[in-house]
């Protein structure tokens, strides 16, 4: 009884009424909603420190130029800056210049300067986590030389948008080659918030005309007057940079850290003039902590599979023994790269190889006496290299072509 | 008043959505701020202890018979002094916990995702759920809940089987760093919240008909949602590290938001809000639940109706003045646990001493 008096109620034409009043209100849409047409996604910012301010550069995509039948007169993207105090500040001021309100949700790289990357980065940094907005998926980058302004309106080949070149480029090169490092945010925060590690960016520079790198010209031939090149990695210090890495020494990060999934290397042919290169397909580094009479050691047990991918002397590998010594050479190239990598980081008193954490899991209780002085307790460890070197694969021929030949002669 | 009926296996769903609730979110920021990198093993202690509370429960449970929970405690302080400690504790914990867990939510969603939007629409737009449900009774919750409770599952899964690619296990050594002492701290927080909050199952125990079946649905809630919890401490601890996750406000929320496999299976941390969202719906329809029907009995209400849209209007207000500030809250997630235990723990052990006593006495006046 009760139940059909019910159900009828619900069913009269005044409840109904009421309700369809009730959900126009609801339905009306997100009370903070913004039309594409309003925003300016964001993808790159460059950060600059100048007289005590900082000078934020963001590369806006123009969505005009986004379309398949583009006008080729305006430029893919539109590049705002503005001095400002604080980060916050500067991006809010933009809206001075530009059409539309900055949309940050899509950053895909944060640019800073040198001299940002001096005073530290834990200020800048501090919006980018804090607004709602940001993602915390964008890779950080160091520039040398070159300010973040114009790496962030400098015009790259192949891609459109310059920043998704940039984004690319690094990502690309960090599978394949083991210098450079992609760093994302997470991994930044993590390192920042541990005593026994230290964070490091890939850092990079524009080689070539800077002027004419940031004109379209830069693209209309095939070989653009000027490129941006990642270098390698450059080492911090909490949150503040002290000293940049070459090749060789970010290569030795790179294997030290596990980050190698792919690389390749040069190495000069054991009897003979000239040089081989290695593929490496697989390699491991444990670190491998030990106390000895109070004080602090380091093993570095290294574990490479590696391919012969190019020959550049006479060898004949049909003989083992000739393998065998391609492979020690190949073995003691490394150790030399891992070795001068390792004094390199100790001389810059950075452990951004984070032996300090090894220590730390291993020995939490010295491990809590070391902590506050572990920069200097990290200058001075010592540290061993065991190298297990597997070559494997020779590729689609056996000796080089023309072999034969110079042994007749 | 018609007791509407659950089975044991829709409660114990609805107790483990009660559980995720808000602990869901905040916990691992509460664990990992105490605890550091060992948060997992404050998980592991937690329930262990209390499965320590559920024989006390159950006694209570098996003690109430046919009668609820409200008008046992009547029963055993006397018409005028059980008034007076139900609806102390009526508007000190349940009521109480309504309140929170709406400041929760729409603090949640104005910091992480319509930070533009006032409070007041988010809240009137999920009462007027809760309203309703708690308003259809026992029953229709149970059934709303097995709909549900399958896609909260399938959620989580969905965002925490994705982080498992990158977690790593450095992240959570050294085991026991500080030692045992911040780990029971840990423990000791979870334990009181969200786990002590149980007790309010109590109330239920009509509902389910009888304590065998009432503890059965405990025990299994507990379980699950414990194991949840424990994976989910050590996923986002293992893919973010301590340092990390104790200053992040929600750091399950942060943590799938940094999933990006193959630049395509990303960008659906939003599914997590979608979860919470569910989860949050029944804690709120428990906590409304409860508060009706003991102020019901307080008031000497047949009906417990009447009371839904008045309680919930002084919540909405009470939401919004309830802290002044985040960092007011984050203290008083601090001293939360002391105040929760009087309720969660002395409360019942009082209760079931008292009904031990009562019945001694009834027995003696009988054979007398």
């Amino acid at each position: 009884m009760r139940r059909t008096r019910r159900t009828h109620s619900l069913l009269s034409p005044l409840c109904l009424l009421i309700c369809m009043g009730i959900m126009t209100m609801i339905l009306t849409g997100c009370w903070n909603r913004r039309e594409l047409n309003e925003l300016a996604v964001v993808l790159a910012v460059g950060i600059d420190s100048a007289d005590g301010q900082y000078e934020v550069s963001v590369q806006v995509a123009e969505p005009s130029q986004m379309s398949r039948n583009r006008g080729s007169d305006r430029s893919p993207v539109s590049i705002f800056s503005q001095k400002a105090p604080t980060l916050f500040e500067a991006f809010r001021k933009i809206t001075t210049k530009s059409a539309r309100k900055m949309y940050v949700a899509h950053i895909r790289l944060v640019i800073f300067d040198e001299q940002t990357a001096r005073n530290g980065i834990k200020e800048p940094l501090d919006f980018l986590f804090r607004d709602h907005e940001v993602r915390p998926d964008f890779y950080m980058v160091v520039t040398k030389g070159t300010s973040a302004k114009d790496v962030v309106s400098f015009i790259t080949p192949t891609e459109i948008l310059p920043s998704i070149g940039l984004y690319k480029t690094l990502k690309v090169s960090e599978k394949v080659w083991a210098p450079t490092s992609a760093v994302k945010v997470t991994e930044m925060l993590k390192k920042l918030t541990k005593t026994g590690v230290e964070p490091v960016l890939t850092w990079g520079k524009i080689v070539g005309d800077v002027r004419k790198g940031k004109t379209p010209e830069n693209v209309k031939q095939p070989a653009s007057f000027s490129e941006f090149k990642y270098f390698g990695v450059s080492a911090f210090r909490g949150d503040r940079l002290v000293g940049w890495l070459n090749e060789s020494n970010s290569k030795a990060y790179n294997y030290i850290t596990n980050k190698v999934s792919s690389t390749v290397g040069n190495v000069n042919c054991p009897h003979s003039k000239g040089d081989f290169v290695v593929e490496v397909s697989r390699s491991k580094v444990k670190i491998v902590p030990s106390i000895q009479r109070g004080e602090p050691r380091i093993q570095l047990e290294t574990t490479i599979d590696a391919n012969l991918g190019e020959i550049g002397c006479p060898v004949d590998l049909t003989n083992e023994a000739t393998f065998l010594a391609m492979e020690e050479a190949a073995r003691k190239s490394l150790m030399k790269i891992l070795k001068d990598g390792v004094r390199e980081a100790q001389s810059m008193g950075s452990d951004i190889f984070g032996f300090g954490e090894a220590f730390h899991r291993k020995y939490p209780r010295q491990w809590s006496q070391w902590k506050e002085n572990w920069n200097q307790k990290f200058k001075k460890i010592p540290v061993e290299i065991k190298i297990d070197y597997k070559l494997n694969k020779i590729g689609k021929i056996i000796s080089p072509f023309g072999n034969n030949l110079s042994k007749k002669e | 008043m018609i007791t509407q009926q659950m089975t044991t296996r829709q409660a114990a769903m609805w107790f483990i959505l009660f559980q995720l609730g808000s602990a869901f979110l905040l916990l691992p920021r509460v664990l990992a701020g105490t605890a550091k990198q060992d948060a997992w093993l404050s998980v592991l202690i937690a329930i262990g202890a209390f499965f320590l509370l559920v024989p006390l429960y159950t006694a209570i449970a098996k003690q109430l018979e046919e009668t609820s929970f409200s008008d046992y405690i009547l029963e055993l302080f006397g018409r005028i002094g059980g008034k007076l400690l139900l609806c102390g504790f009526i508007v000190g914990y349940p009521y109480l916990l309504y309140i929170i867990v709406l400041r929760d939510l729409s603090d949640f969603l104005t910091t992480s995702f319509i930070t533009e939007t006032p409070a007041e629409p988010i809240l009137v737009l999920m009462m007027s759920a809760v309203i309703y449900i708690v308003r259809s009774g026992a029953a229709v919750i149970g059934r709303t809940v097995e709909i549900l409770f399958f896609l909260v599952m399938l959620l989580f899964a969905f965002g925490y089987v994705s982080l498992i690619p990158s977690a790593e296990v450095t992240n959570l050594m050294p085991v026991l760093e500080h030692g045992w002492n911040p780990v029971l701290l840990a423990a000791f927080t979870m334990l009181i919240f969200p786990y002590s909050e149980m007790m309010l199952f109590l109330f239920l125990v009509p509902n389910i008909r009888q304590a065998r079946r009432w503890k059965k649905a405990v025990v299994k809630s507990a379980l699950v949602s414990g194991s949840m919890f424990l994976l989910m401490t050590l996923l986002t601890i293992s893919v973010l590290s301590d340092g990390v996750v104790s200053n992040i406000m929600y750091p399950s929320y942060f943590a799938v938001r940094t999933i990006s496999i193959g630049d395509f299976y990303e960008r659906f941390e939003v599914l997590v809000a979608v979860l919470w969202y569910i989860t949050i719906f029944y804690r709120l329809s428990l906590f409304l639940h409860v508060s009706v029907q003991g102020l019901a009995v307080v008031l000497g209400l047949q009906d417990p109706r009447p009371l839904l849209i008045p309680l919930s209007l002084i919540a909405l207000v009470m939401a919004n003045i309830i802290w002044p500030n985040t960092a007011g809250y984050t203290a008083a997630l601090q001293v939360w646990p002391f105040y929760s235990m009087f309720f969660g723990i002395f409360l019942p052990i009082l209760i079931w001493m008292v009904g031990i006593f009562k019945r001694a006495k009834n027995s003696i006046s009988k054979e007398n």
